[in-house]
């Protein structure tokens, strides 16, 4: 199978591996991340029980990283389907069809960019109230300008090339044409901005959970954590210093990710 | 493959410059700092955690404000003697009280000077004008100054004041009188009192005829060691010793509040020499500042109680059988170690164990009692919204995170508990109007007395006073505190308020929690210095041992 | 003949829809809390019945909500009152002040270093592309890029503020220091105040870390837009002209690649701006920085939302303004720009 014998780039079997340490992770320990499991402040890498030591209050800090890692995942996923759905759609069919409908979106992506993303996404947070399902909500809001953007960019440049017009006169229909044949082929830029978003998607949930606003405790979230561990630091460092070193790996493979899908799907790119 | 090399170089060169220029100036800065550190006998840093959110004590509420203002600015009519809590004087000379304990008649200390600040100039001194005004000011609804500032003076009415005093008199100069209306065994210790720090009537009216009343609360004058010099919002408090204290001027002539809300910078500047004085460091923190030879460390236990209220006004909260249970059901023993590190004891009293002559005793941890009496009582599956301090206070140093342990012991019995909180402003304004249904708050003592727990925390009037956050009303607890106050003799009053416990440990609107110890971090080489364990700190006393 | 101020203005005008928009956006928050609006704006400090229904009457919350922007337009835009701070007690317009000045001179920091060091390591791929060190610089950038910027400083916190102790944990400046707010910068201010030379060295002492923290994000992007604008520019069509007429390489990189180079990272202004700001209110967080991004937080964490209105409002106002500045700019140095 073609899919099988292709050589892949290493961010891909990263990924692969990331998502089964996610999945898989905390049957390692064992241990519920909500739970006091000990003594607080153990230091890590002592005892295999607990591998990365106990938290401030006492609980399995692996088991909380680990399923850290499944929120983050979570959440971007949901934040990039979600904006990239509405954006692309949205985006596609604007620019296709030209004419007012376009001229609005425009208008309306040109003012929602001129607010920088985590302001926009705090600020919805603060005011609709800390929750998992805000948070995605709200970051997912703060990407949609782009996904506007990037789309009609894309769009506007393909629309123009010959096969459209060709399928035109072959009596596609607007939609079939946008969706069915020109979409694919600017799937490249799209996946590798998807890969991207999720990355930083991440992030601004983290940060958000950093300032408080974000997923609720006692939850593991990798952001509220760092912030839970501050008064700590001096003392027993691990506590922030391992959740953001995840944190950090689990963006990092995804913007690593972004270029290596960009290359992956369009050779000709450099 | 288009190389430049002279641009790399050339590049290279500056950021190299740049980075040595940069590591130069810290080591430089560091240098200074060291040889600043070194010098000051008569300048000390209190790094302090907050702003103040007033200069005039009457109306502030908080220990951040009281420390900024009435323990350098002021002075009371008496004061309260560290450890014994009896009753000293300070701007009242001595007292007589009459025979049905509704007159008190001060003689107040002539020769007394208010500062010179602010471009006010004192033409008199101190007398019963002053005490008069301080007092009217808050009493009287129809007072000149009554409005000024906001007019809200909580602890007056928080401690009964308005209702009990009837009447301020003027008898002479240095005489002053308080008509109450009927007997009441701590009014000289409430006169000791933060918001009773005695304002000057001359001032007021220089403010008045200047028009501008309000900075009354802003540009401060008073009797006390300190002078105000400068204030700068979320940075620094500068005062200046007042060469005409009563008691003679202060030691130390440079007192610098510096305001450092992040209390990993405390700690670290503290290390660093760079404060003199912290005070309730991070729990977390104490181990190491103990070990640092260059400083001495206060340790006491504290006179404060941390405790989670129900609001036994809702029906979920309303059968004391769920209230004990969820007692029993919290390992109050575990949360010792990671919220206060070990230094703190727990407690089942509304009431340091000291005023009462308690004894401390482990806490009963029992789950399966608890999810039987929830099942009597018919709540199996309750839910409810705990709010979590927002602020770090001895009795409760992480709220938030106590909140989280709190969570995992009632999930145990099949309780769910979802964790909330808001600013402390919001947090203590909503408290009061009872729109909570479970609490996080504590108390320090103010005086020294148990009926300051009691009956601001947990009498009927204070349901309506709105500090009363458990909106619990038991007429028998209500009696026992009633029949006390009246009485003068503090050994039948302990025996009323002992009683009074056993009521409320029956009922148990609130869980208790702790009772912490209080910690102070000093400088070495400073001399005289006390931890007072109501919280208040005086700077009068320090100076400098002789090198 | 275009002049600067000309196109600089009509590029506001341009931006105006968005302003507008921010305004409403800004407006339209607090009204669509759940509750009360007013007792969110002034009742939580307790206040009288009397003064809630002053205060309705004054903001129209009785009226229908066109006439409330309208009310609120006026107050704002031609009144310039954006209300007093129910947490500070002060004008929120003089809070701004402080807290945009203290966030401007940390920006500029920040970008001081990272802008000239992203756009030199950008050129640097650029010319070595494909080979070890472009890979190289570009995993360092992808690395910093994705380094939470709040996670990064509390590890240079505890690494040289506690176990090596030469930086302060947070804040501007030491308290003791006497720095009057002259200019709002306190590397500046430091050289009008009692100890000149001391205040000056503290105000360095504490903004290194933070502005080194908040350098990271501008540096990936500079460094990766530098990168991929210098290639595109090689590739053109008039530098092989010049590279074919013999020119020596030095002068085409820095005299044609670079200068056409350029304008396309500058007019990224805006987004490096964008990010900034994120990242500052990240930065600010975690160093106790008295800046824009911390107020903001703080302020709608105490639900203190005259401050919102405004930190929220004057931030977009910058980005859409620095956006507006560039573009202008961009329009006046480059002639092939038609006005």
């Amino acid at each position: 199978m073609k899919l099988l014998s292709q050589k892949y780039p290493m961010s891909f079997y990263l990924l692969f591996l990331w998502f089964l340490v996610a999945l898989l992770g905390p049957f390692l320990s064992g241990n519920s991340p909500l739970e006091i499991v000990g003594e607080s402040r153990l230091i890590p890498f002592k005892s295999l029980a607990l591998p990365f030591g106990t938290d401030e209050l006492g609980r399995d800090l692996w088991s909380r990283v680990m399923y850290g890692a499944r929120l983050s995942f979570f959440i971007g996923f949901c934040c990039v389907i979600g904006s990239a759905v509405i954006g692309i759609f949205l985006g596609a069919l604007s620019s296709f069809k030209g004419g007012i409908f376009d001229a609005v979106i425009q208008k309306i992506t040109e003012i929602l960019l001129s607010l920088p993303s985590l302001l926009l996404a705090l600020v919805l947070v603060a005011f609709f109230g800390s929750s998992l399902r805000n948070t995605i909500l709200a970051v997912g809001i703060s990407f949609l300008p782009s996904w506007l953007r990037l789309t009609r960019a894309l769009v506007l440049a393909e629309k123009e090339k010959s096969y459209i017009e060709a399928n035109r006169s072959l009596g596609y229909s607007d939609s079939k044409n946008l969706f069915m044949a020109l979409l694919p082929n600017i799937s490249a830029p799209l996946f590798c901005q998807g890969a991207l978003f999720w990355g930083e998607s991440i992030l601004a949930s983290a940060g958000l959970g950093f300032l408080g606003m974000g997923v609720k405790p006692p939850t593991a979230e990798w952001g509220a954590m760092i912030a839970g561990a501050l008064e700590e630091l001096f003392i027993a460092p691990w506590i922030l210093v391992l959740p953001g070193l995840f944190l950090s790996a689990t963006v990092l493979l995804f913007n690593a990710l972004g270029d290596d899908v960009a290359h992956f799907m369009d050779p000709k790119k450099k | 493959m288009y190389k430049n090399s002279f641009g790399k170089v050339n590049s290279i060169k500056f950021y190299f410059f740049g980075i040595i220029f940069m590591i130069g100036l810290v080591f430089l800065n560091l240098g200074c700092q060291k040889k600043q550190i070194a010098s000051d006998d008569s300048r000390f840093v209190y790094c302090t955690e907050g702003s103040p959110s007033i200069f005039n004590p009457q109306l502030a509420t908080d220990g951040t404000s009281f420390n900024a203002s009435s323990q350098p600015l002021y002075n009371r009519l008496v004061t309260l003697e560290l450890g014994t809590f009896k009753v000293k004087p300070e701007l009242a000379e001595s007292w007589k009280i009459n025979a049905a304990g509704t007159e008190y008649h001060f003689k107040l200390r002539s020769g007394v000077l208010f500062h010179t600040n602010h471009g006010f100039a004192p033409q008199k001194k101190f007398s019963s004008q002053d005490v008069a005004f301080t007092f009217n000011r808050m009493l009287k609804k129809d007072h000149s100054y009554h409005k000024v500032n906001g007019g809200s003076y909580e602890y007056f009415k928080a401690m009964g004041l308005d209702k009990l005093i009837s009447e301020v008199k003027i008898v002479s100069e240095t005489e002053v009188v308080f008509v109450l209306k009927r007997p009441s065994a701590t009014f000289l210790k409430n006169l000791s009192m933060d918001f009773a720090s005695i304002l000057s009537a001359e001032y007021a009216q220089y403010l008045t005829q200047k028009n501008s009343k309000d900075q009354m609360g802003f540009k401060p004058i008073g009797t006390g060691p300190f002078i105000l010099t400068e204030y700068r919002k979320d940075s620094i408090i500068r005062y200046a010793s007042f060469q005409n204290y009563y008691k003679g001027p202060a030691k130390i002539k440079d007192l610098i509040y510096a305001i450092t809300p992040n209390s990993l910078t405390r700690f670290q500047k503290m290390q660093t020499l760079e404060c003199d004085l912290i005070a309730e460091p991070s729990p977390v923190h104490w181990e190491t500042l103990s070990k640092n030879p260059k400083l001495q460390t206060f340790k006491q236990d504290g006179l404060n109680v941390g405790y989670i209220a129900f609001n036994t006004k809702l029906e979920k909260f309303s059968d004391s059988r769920v209230r004990r249970a969820l007692s029993l059901a919290m390992n109050k023993e575990s949360y010792l170690n990671p919220i206060f590190k070990g230094e703190a004891h727990s407690t089942s009293y509304p009431v340091p164990y000291q005023f009462l002559s308690l004894e401390k005793r482990k806490h009963i941890y029992n789950p399966e009692e608890a999810k039987r009496l929830l099942k009597e009582a018919g709540q199996e599956g309750l839910k409810f919204k705990l709010w979590t301090l927002p602020v770090s206070r001895p009795y409760m140093p992480n709220g938030k995170k106590f909140g989280e342990l709190v969570q995992q012991d009632l999930k145990k019995i099949g309780v769910e508990v979802e964790l909330m909180t808001y600013d402390w402003p919001t947090y203590l304004s909503k408290s009061r109007a009872g729109e909570h249904e479970a609490i996080q708050m504590g108390w320090t003592s103010d005086n020294g007395d148990a009926e300051n727990f009691l009956q601001t925390l947990l009498s009927c009037d204070a349901v309506g006073a709105g500090s009363n956050l458990a909106q619990w009303c038991n007429k028998s607890f209500d009696e026992f505190l009633n029949t006390a106050e009246a009485k003068v003799d503090d050994s039948e009053r302990e025996a009323l308020y002992k009683k009074s416990l056993t009521v409320f440990n029956k009922d148990q609107p609130w869980v208790p929690v702790a009772q912490s110890k209080v910690f102070r971090v000093l400088k070495k080489g400073w001399l005289g210095y006390s931890l007072n364990p109501l919280g208040t700190e005086n700077f009068y006393p320090l100076s400098k041992a002789a090198l | 003949m275009k002049s600067w101020g000309f196109l600089f203005f009509k590029r506001v005008l341009s931006s105006l829809p968005s302003i507008f928009f921010i305004l409403f956006l800004v407006f339209l928050l607090v009204r669509l809390l759940p509750g009360d609006p007013i007792l969110a704006l002034y009742g939580e400090r307790g206040l009288s019945e009397d003064e809630l229904l002053f205060y309705r009457k004054q903001w129209g919350f009785d009226k229908p909500l066109l006439i409330q922007f309208v009310i609120f337009f006026k107050k704002v835009i031609l009144y310039f009152d954006w209300g007093v701070s129910t947490v500070s007690r002060t004008s929120v317009l003089v809070d701004l002040k402080n807290y945009l000045s203290a966030t401007l001179e940390l920006s500029l920091l920040a970008l001081s270093w990272s802008f000239p060091l992203g756009y030199y390591l950008g050129k640097l791929s650029a010319q070595n592309v494909g080979t070890k060190i472009d890979k190289a610089l570009s995993q360092i950038t992808l690395f910093f890029y994705s380094i939470p910027v709040f996670w990064l400083g509390a590890v240079l916190v505890f690494l040289f503020a506690y176990t090596i102790n030469i930086f302060p944990v947070s804040g501007r400046i030491d308290p003791f220091l006497r720095v009057d707010n002259i200019t709002g910068f306190y590397l500046i201010d430091a050289f009008f105040s009692e100890k000149p030379f001391q205040s000056f060295l503290s105000a360095c002492h504490h903004i290194i870390l933070p502005a080194l923290v908040l350098g990271t994000i501008p540096l990936a992007i500079i460094q990766k837009l530098t990168r991929v604008s210098t290639l595109q520019v090689s590739k053109d069509l008039y530098i092989q002209v010049a590279r074919s007429k013999g020119l020596p390489e030095k002068k085409i990189n820095s005299v044609h690649i670079a200068k056409n180079a350029f304008l396309p990272i500058f007019t990224s202004g805006g987004v490096v701006v964008a990010s900034l700001i994120s990242g500052a209110v990240l930065t600010e967080t975690l160093f106790s920085w008295p800046g824009m991004g911390r107020w903001l937080v703080t302020s709608l964490l105490a639900r203190d939302y005259f401050s919102v209105q405004a930190a929220v409002f004057f931030i977009g106002i910058i980005v859409v303004l620095t956006q507006a500045l560039v573009d202008s700019f961009y329009g006046f140095i480059d002639p092939r720009v038609k006005s």
